[in-house]
């Protein structure tokens, strides 16, 4: 199941809603929290199981720490102490706690999602070094948004460690904040706040079910018109066995890039807009990635969340660690101010990309993914001076329009490649389709007809064209600070509901569902 | 209470314009060519009113086993296949209802298989809702809309020869048969849901004075001894006959002739041997061969095409 499907928007989300309303301010974490394990049951059966136990741990976790602070303050309370050796014994003791936690839940996490792909490396390299071994894969179901909760819960762990938040006591809390359902299966990933809105109870509004209704049809708009309709396109050149080259395949690239911007992107709507019925608002996941300057800027507006918690709990502690500081003095002995930091920090970069390829999913192809953006990030890091001297030299101004469109440009093609290998079955066939754009490319496929070969039709094309026009406006107006519902909430009441009524009917005849489409499933709800 | 009444409003004008979203997309015809959704089962809506004497409900097993022109041939007796891929029992309910409009059969046959399969009820809901708004369905016509569309009624007038029927004389035959209806001592389980939309459907029968009768048509991969078990299990409860063909009811399948897939369907020579038997089933109950009469016309028609066709 998925936050676009009639099950979802037509049935679990209005009961829901309906049912939180009849809920007593104080008891509505109830309601959304039976409804969220209901939603889980439904979609992972007994592993709701594993959500469970992560909870629980968690809920533990944070008790173990409260009580070791409590001691260590105590202790420290008492006469005649060494404090400083308090503070360490108790540090430790928390240090072990966290590490022993953190090896609990990646654990799970590799058990679930990584041990196929270790384990047929081993045969691999067994079998390369000449030993008579094999161990059996067994591939295990992963209980949905399985990755999602288990990056809240070791934020969590570490944040409760580091003392930003207290060791939640009541258990419901982390409960509700770890299965909440309209962000459990693709998050965002939440950082915990005990006082956040989702245990607050608050009332469903006639302007939050109308704001939440809207983002929730924006998102619509998204991934029924364009999404859905760019998967016969997708699935036709991306096939195994399929021999497509030259532009043909550079343009699947391209439409994978869109498609999955567009899924994602209109699964969060749906979900921050499903959140924002309740009054409960979600940590935003995107913010026009592709008006980004470079790759770098380009991460930190496509999946933020993620981002920022790579960068909270990947980048920061390696680039911080006693080691790469003690490296980052050498290396600055040798290499001078300007490039000694950037090696320790090139280090901390190449750990958060190996994860965030490896987060994505198990393969070599997802590797290749995150060393990709990490080469394309420390170059652009290296070579900015030298393109910031050439740029003033030549005297051409970086903030006009036309390099910025260049910029676009660049950066466009840089993560469509990027995503030609994500998408691709394996490396090997990441590699083929790369060099598949340079046989016999000829910008002819263009307007050749072969395009129209590829299950749809030249209306098809158009009704893509149009959206992506209404989705780039939308885009440019949200880049330039407008806040767009408020906007047309100003409207007279004719004007809005022709607007909220075109939207909807706009959907619903331009959508590509039934019979001659087939949806994409859920994309990130398997990482 | 003034935004209830607003979101009131506002609801009803959608319906209004999806409804008449509805009325300007629907194909106007029941054939292919008008974009009609599966022809080939919906050729009934352009069959004569009470001119049908049988009807035969179920999933592919239907469509590939049962020639209704052959027994129109043979005993002059009217029927239709109205069968879908993997029809669930909703499908088999919403079709039987859809029949039932204009034609009073006597007798309708239900494949068996479909007691089998599960599905959720929001797909039994959905389908009720794109029956009173079919613009959910037929909204990509949007692609092929001429002025027609907006100013014609829908007439069905698309008749289609085969009546349902869409198998194949391709001969591919299974690398074994040593599993097939190999004796377990457990029965198959029928859902919930099935016995839920079963049950309306034998209610819509007997409010229609139709007979019903199960039936399991050979497939080597869909039946096997639980389900065969369960079924008879269940005709005798509800006191219905049964016809079993992979294990009661012997008509000489030869699985190395009669299949198209391996087993899984069978191919026109294999239907022709299950269309006989029930031939001669709908003999003993006594129904009336039209053969030669004026108002089985099209039937006449059709049987020409089918003979060219099936070079039968």
């Amino acid at each position: 199941m998925s936050y676009l499907s009639n099950t979802y928007l037509f049935l679990i989300l209005p009961v829901v809603i309906v049912v939180y309303s009849l809920f007593p301010k104080k008891c509505r974490w109830v309601c959304l929290l039976v409804a969220s394990y209901l939603f889980f049951y439904m979609i992972s059966g007994k592993l709701l199981a594993c959500l469970l136990f992560t909870t629980l741990h968690c809920f533990v976790y944070g008790l173990l720490v409260k009580k070791y602070d409590d001691q260590c303050s105590e202790a420290l309370l008492e006469e005649n102490v060494d404090k400083k050796e308090v503070k360490k014994k108790y540090k430790h003791k928390k240090k072990v706690a966290l590490i022993i936690s953190i090896f609990i839940q990646v654990g799970l996490l590799f058990v679930y999602k990584y041990m196929p792909f270790f384990l047929g490396n081993v045969n691999t390299i067994a079998k390369w070094v000449g030993l008579d071994v094999e161990l059996k894969i067994h591939k295990l179901i992963a209980p949905i948004g399985l990755s999602f909760y288990t990056l809240e819960a070791l934020a969590y762990m570490v944040d409760v460690y580091q003392g930003k938040i207290e060791g939640e006591k009541k258990i419901h809390k982390l409960a509700l904040f770890l299965a909440f359902f309209p962000q459990i299966m693709e998050g965002p990933i939440d950082r915990y706040d005990g006082e956040s809105a989702l245990f607050q109870g608050n009332p469903i509004t006639y302007e939050g079910l109308c704001y939440g209704c809207q983002r929730i049809l924006y998102g619509l708009l998204k991934k029924i018109v364009i999404a859905d309709r760019l998967n016969s396109v997708v699935k036709c050149i991306f096939a195994v066995g399929a021999t497509y080259t030259g532009f043909t395949v550079f343009f699947g690239a391209v439409c994978y890039t869109v498609m999955l911007y567009m899924e994602f992107s209109g699964t969060m709507d749906v979900i921050v807009g499903s959140a924002e019925i309740f009054g409960i608002k979600l940590p935003e996941n995107f913010r026009q990635p592709f008006f980004s300057k470079n790759i770098s800027e380009f991460w930190s507006r496509w999946h933020i969340t993620l981002g920022a918690w790579l960068k909270d709990y990947i980048f920061y502690p390696v680039s911080l660690s006693k080691g790469m500081k003690g490296l980052t003095v050498k290396i600055r002995k040798k290499l001078g101010n300007q490039f000694g930091p950037l090696v320790a920090g090139s280090v901390a970069l190449l750990c958060v990309w190996l994860l965030n390829g490896l987060w994505h999913g198990a393969g070599w192809n997802y590797i290749f993914f995150g060393i990709y953006h990490f080469a394309l990030i420390l170059f652009g890091n290296v070579l900015e001076p030298v393109v910031k001297k050439l740029a003033d030299r030549l005297k051409i101004d970086r903030t006009k329009l036309p390099y910025r469109i260049l910029q676009a440009l660049k950066l466009f093609i840089l993560v469509v490649i990027g995503e030609l290998f994500f998408r691709a079955e394996t490396l090997s066939e990441g590699f083929r389709l790369f060099s598949a754009i340079f046989e016999n490319f000829t910008l002819k496929t263009i307007w050749d007809g072969s395009l129209m070969n590829l299950g749809l039709d030249i209306h098809d094309f158009t009704i893509i064209g149009i959206t992506l026009v209404i989705v780039f406006v939308m885009s440019v107006l949200k880049e330039k600070g407008m806040a767009i519902r408020e906007t047309v909430a100003k409207k007279p009441l004719p004007v809005r509901w022709v607007l909220y009524l075109a939207l909807i009917l706009f959907i619903v005849i331009f959508g590509a569902y039934g019979p001659g489409y087939k949806a994409i499933d859920p994309i990130y709800a398997n990482y | 209470m003034k935004n209830f009444i607003k979101a009131i409003g506002f609801l009803t004008i959608l319906l209004v314009l999806l409804y008449g979203s509805s009325v300007v997309l629907r194909p106007k015809n029941n054939d292919e060519k008008s974009g009609f959704y599966r022809p080939d089962v919906n050729g009934f809506l352009a069959e004569k009113e009470n001119t049908i004497d049988a009807l035969f409900i179920g999933d592919s097993l239907i469509y590939t086993s049962i020639l209704p022109m052959r027994l129109y041939e043979n005993y002059g007796f009217t029927s239709y296949d109205l069968s879908t891929p993997a029809q669930k029992l909703y499908e088999s309910y919403d079709y039987l209802q859809q029949a039932l409009e204009r034609q009073k059969p006597s007798i309708v046959f239900i494949e068996s298989n479909c007691l089998f399969r599960d599905f959720k009820i929001e797909s039994a809901l959905g389908a009720k809702v794109t029956k009173v708004l079919p613009v959910f369905t037929y909204h990509n016509r949007w692609k092929t809309l001429t002025w027609n569309d907006f100013v014609e009624k829908p007439e069905y007038t698309w008749i289609n020869f085969k009546k349902g029927y869409k198998g194949t004389d391709k001969i591919k035959s299974p690398k074994d048969i040593k599993d097939y209806m190999v004796k377990k001592n457990e029965k198959k389980k029928i859902f919930d849901i099935d016995k839920f939309y079963i049950e309306k459907i034998f209610d819509l029968c007997e409010k229609n004075d139709i007979e019903v009768v199960l039936l399991s048509t050979p497939s080597m991969k869909s039946y096997n001894y639980p389900k065969y078990l369960r079924m008879k299990e269940f005709s005798e409860k509800y006191k219905l006959e049964y016809l079993d063909f992979n294990l009661d009811i012997d008509i000489g399948i030869d699985w190395r002739e009669d299949t198209a897939d391996r087993g899984d369907h069978l191919n026109f020579h294999g239907a022709k041997k299950v269309t006989d038997y029930i031939g001669k089933v709908l003999e003993q109950k006594k129904l009336v061969n039209h053969r030669g009469d004026e108002r089985y016309e099209d039937w006449e028609k059709s049987l020409v095409k089918y003979r060219k066709y099936f070079k039968a």
